[in-house]
């Protein structure tokens, strides 16, 4: 592999199970989330981090956009470890070139603002170009995610599903990251907006050079966008590698059990259960 | 448009129902000239010529009618107790009472608002348990108990403030916290509740992904959403202050519309009181329609929706 953009090493997080709050003292209410997560992911590459519900997928996540600390091990990206991040610049310069989409469409924008201005937000709060600048820069962004631009003054309650998906993306743009997180992106997506959104993540990968991570339980979508993939299995990666060998030759008993439970789900026709081989 | 009329029409029907049940309502309860007069002080030839005088002798829908062509034309009878106009009357206290809301209004947000936002955002903490534990004591607390317990520390025991008048700003502290405290209260458990409901939503991570300081995510996205719901609950408290008037004032001799009110049902002063009734009535009307036409302007959502149903 060549030199890794994205490296964790022994990631360790627990959550108190009463508050949510982490855990500082007291052994009776802790839930271990991650327990020493580690991988390396090189530049423009995208790994689907994929496994059940509560196996701590969307808790890495937040953890690599550094919205979370971890209570060990670290993340280093581009040669900077998130914890040594500490001042308000570095925080900056971390927000500004990794970047988020979620899985909740309509609750990952503000109710009250308008998309435009929420596209521009962040361009402003980095200090990036002036305000008309920033309002070009919005226009083209949207188009380039598929919008009309004249949807900038539209609140996010007015435009469908598909259409704040596509703001999410452009909004992340905006600050031209090198690394996109995306938690779930599709889950609340038709399989026509569905489509148009990997194919904009991809666009985006191919000609940005752009790293993704990407959190998801549905193996389509892995199968369709990874280069490489996670399988978390309570808190830790049971299994990685190439997506395709990985999901065609596993020997894990749990990497299994996914495939042939998400392979169940799909539709005679779907070329991935194909790729993926039979289960058996 | 059709949603400004349509409230307008319905606060317009509120005003004439209430008024209308007071109306009914103070002559049901008991005859006005035994009230002022007493039974026992004046023979019922007096009394009889007390009611001829105020058209108490007339059937009570002759009466109603009677009221209302005079309203129309800006009549609201006279008080009985001192022969001058109702409206006179109560424009005379309004001020006072207008003076007190407003200082006990601006306690209300100036303690009310701050300490919520602390309790939401130090959730857990110390000052979380100090502000919720507050609250629940003031709100709690009637203000009659309040007042008198405020009385008792500062003008008894300390002699810092005086307990009644309003010759000085001083005379006006002890009134205003006692009306302030309780809906500060309020207001610190309600502004808590929704900021922490806020800063749960994804867009508030969103935008901590995006680098927004701690103090920007509060200022622009936070506080915003959390404060729409906190006009809903500023037209209810207007509600709470009107009646808190009467009780307050009474306790510390302020002379608005509140101890006014409060004279005036024990002298069955209709007059005056279905004025008050009219003036509240409208005060609480006005202020729910400002409430709702705000809720559109900063609200988009509503705006889309064609307002608030």
């Amino acid at each position: 592999m060549p030199d890794p953009i994205l490296s964790l090493r022994d990631i360790e997080k627990s959550f108190d199970v009463r508050s949510g709050h982490r855990l500082r003292s007291g052994a009776d209410t802790r839930q271990r989330v991650l327990k020493g997560v580690s991988f390396d992911l090189a530049a423009g590459c995208c790994l689907a981090l994929v496994g059940e519900s509560g196996s701590g997928k969307s808790t890495l996540a937040r953890i690599i956009a550094g919205l979370i600390r971890p209570d060990r091990g670290d993340v280093v990206f581009d040669g900077h470890r998130h914890s040594d991040r500490r001042d308000r610049q570095a925080r900056l310069r971390l927000h500004k070139t990794i970047q988020l989409i979620q899985q909740d469409t309509r609750g990952a924008l503000d109710p009250r603002m308008r998309v435009g201005d929420q596209i521009c937000e962040a361009m402003a709060i980095h200090r990036i170009g002036t305000r008309a600048w920033r309002r070009t820069r919005c226009a083209g962004l949207m188009a380039r995610v598929g919008l009309d631009p004249s949807l900038a003054v539209r609140h996010p309650g007015s435009l469908s599903g598909g259409q704040r998906q596509r703001v999410l993306v452009a909004r992340a743009m905006s600050l031209a990251p090198r690394l996109l997180v995306c938690d779930e992106p599709t889950s609340a997506l038709d399989v026509e907006n569905k489509g148009m959104f990997l194919d904009l993540i991809q666009t985006l990968q191919r000609e940005g050079g752009l790293t993704v991570v990407l959190v998801t339980h549905d193996l389509r979508v892995a199968v369709r966008l990874a280069d490489r993939i996670a399988v978390l299995h309570q808190g830790s990666i049971v299994e990685s590698g190439a997506t395709l060998p990985v999901l065609r030759h596993s020997t894990d008993p749990r990497t299994r059990a996914l495939t042939a439970h998400l392979r169940s789900g799909f539709p005679s026709s779907d070329p991935v259960p194909a790729s993926l081989g039979q289960a058996s | 448009m059709s949603f400004i009329v349509r409230k307008s029409l319905r606060a317009l029907f509120s005003i004439v129902f209430i008024v209308t049940a007071i109306f009914l309502l103070m002559r049901l309860a008991g005859d006005p000239a035994l009230a002022i007069l007493g039974p026992d002080d004046f023979p019922p030839a007096v009394l009889a010529d007390f009611r001829a005088l105020w058209g108490l002798d007339q059937p009570v829908w002759r009466q109603y009618l009677d009221y209302l062509a005079n309203a129309a034309t800006g009549h609201f009878g006279r008080s009985f107790v001192d022969n001058r106009p109702a409206l006179t009357v109560v424009l005379e206290r309004l001020p006072g009472t207008l003076f007190l809301m407003a200082t006990a209004l601006i306690i209300t947000l100036l303690i009310g608002v701050p300490a919520g936002i602390i309790a939401a955002l130090k959730r857990n903490h110390p000052w979380d348990v100090a502000v919720s534990g507050a609250a629940v004591i003031f709100q709690a607390t009637p203000n009659f108990v309040l007042g008198i317990g405020l009385v008792l520390v500062f003008s008894v025991w300390l002699r810092l403030l005086p307990s009644a008048g309003t010759e000085s700003w001083q005379h006006v502290v002890l009134p205003a916290i006692t009306f302030g405290a309780s809906n500060a209260a309020i207001f610190a458990r309600f502004v808590r509740a929704t900021l922490l409901d806020v800063l749960r939503q994804p867009y508030m991570l969103a935008a901590a992904a995006r680098g927004l300081s701690p103090r920007i995510l509060l200022l622009r996205h936070a506080l915003p959403n959390a404060g729409l719901p906190l006009l809903t609950i500023l037209g209810f408290s207007l509600g709470g202050m009107v009646a808190g008037s009467i009780i307050v004032e009474t306790i510390f001799a302020w002379p608005g519309v509140g101890r006014l009110t409060a004279t005036s049902v024990g002298f069955r002063d209709l007059a005056v009181i279905q004025v008050v009734a009219l003036f509240t009535m409208t005060a609480m009307v006005l202020t729910n329609l400002a409430v709702d036409l705000l809720y559109t302007v900063l609200d988009p959502r509503i705006r889309l929706s064609g307002g608030p149903r």
